[in-house]
């Protein structure tokens, strides 16, 4: 009796889990960190040429100075959050995407 | 008189005044003459007038070094949506007629909504923020002065007398609703004396 539950509340996790997945991927909630790390390299560099790519999903844009880097983040719908530590959150409703930029090396990365 | 300067006195009871957290995220752009959130708390103050109010910070030998990282701070928090309806919010407030005998609670009012927007602020600064706002309190603090000598002058200007506000309400009762009262007391006392007899 205890397994056949067990079993049905497995199978109800697993199918409402899938449920939320493929409604995200719908929904274009889910962005890989790959593609949509791509994505906004490419349109912040429409903004600001000279920003360069760094490995594991860093933008380095010290080349520009902290307003430039927040007024070019601004005009692709990142509002600021709030600051975690030393990096400033900024966060896109249109796409639920976060971004974190390091106010001391001005950098912007994924990652909290 | 004496409750004139309500908001002029909530900058002495503290450092830093709730006031002064909103005129330094807006300083930069009040400086550059660009739509701030003060443009927007006092619609009618040309960008010239406001820039006069930061007289202080813009003479200061220390600005010069120091201003792209207020650039900074201010294009961070320009145009932030809920930061502009906390802004709106107040402004509708001052911009609000009481009654001279509700000047007090009035002016609570409006010293609990800059509360919190100085909450909303201050809960979103870095470190690197605080050090800049240190290192201009007193010269934002002139402003700060200025700006709640302005606010406490249009709160003032804007006390309606208790008789004029009690006939202004009294018109605004349509002859329908008086009507309805009327018959509703008849009815009472006609009630009332049955209930008697």
């Amino acid at each position: 009796m205890v397994d056949i539950m067990e079993k049905n509340i497995k199978e109800e996790i697993i199918r409402r889990v899938t449920k939320r997945i493929l409604e995200s991927i719908k929904n274009k909630k889910i962005v890989t960190e790959a593609s949509g790390f791509d994505g906004i390299f490419k349109e912040l560099k429409r903004k600001l040429d000279n920003v360069k790519i760094l490995p594991d999903n860093v933008i380095d844009a010290s080349a520009y100075k902290e307003h430039e880097i927040i007024d070019s983040l601004k005009s692709m719908g990142y509002v600021y959050k709030k600051p975690m530590g030393k990096k400033l959150h900024f966060f896109n409703k249109e796409n639920s995407i976060s971004l974190y930029l390091l106010q001391d090396s001005l950098k912007i990365t994924l990652m909290p | 008189m004496k409750n004139k300067k309500k908001i002029r006195e909530g900058i002495s009871e503290s450092a830093i005044s709730p006031l002064t957290y909103i005129v330094f995220v807006d300083s930069f752009n009040c400086i550059d003459r660009s739509r701030g959130y003060l443009k927007m708390l006092f619609p009618s103050e040309t960008p010239d007038t406001i820039r006069t109010w930061y007289k202080s910070l813009i003479n200061s030998p220390k600005y010069t070094s120091e201003k792209e990282k207020l650039q900074a701070v201010s294009s961070r928090f320009s145009n932030n949506p809920s930061l502009k309806a906390l802004i709106n919010s107040l402004q509708k407030l001052v911009s609000m007629s009481y009654i001279e005998t509700q000047k007090d609670s009035h002016e609570d009012d409006v010293q609990s909504m800059i509360q919190k927007i100085s909450n909303f602020v201050k809960r979103r600064l870095t470190d690197q923020d605080d050090t800049i706002l240190q290192n201009f309190l007193s010269e934002l603090n002139s402003a700060t002065e200025k700006i709640s000598d302005k606010l406490d002058d249009d709160i003032a200007k804007l006390a309606t007398p208790e008789n004029e506000s009690e006939t202004n309400s009294e018109s605004k009762i349509s002859e329908r609703v008086k009507n309805k009262l009327r018959k509703k007391i008849k009815e009472i006392v006609r009630t009332h004396l049955m209930t008697k007899r």
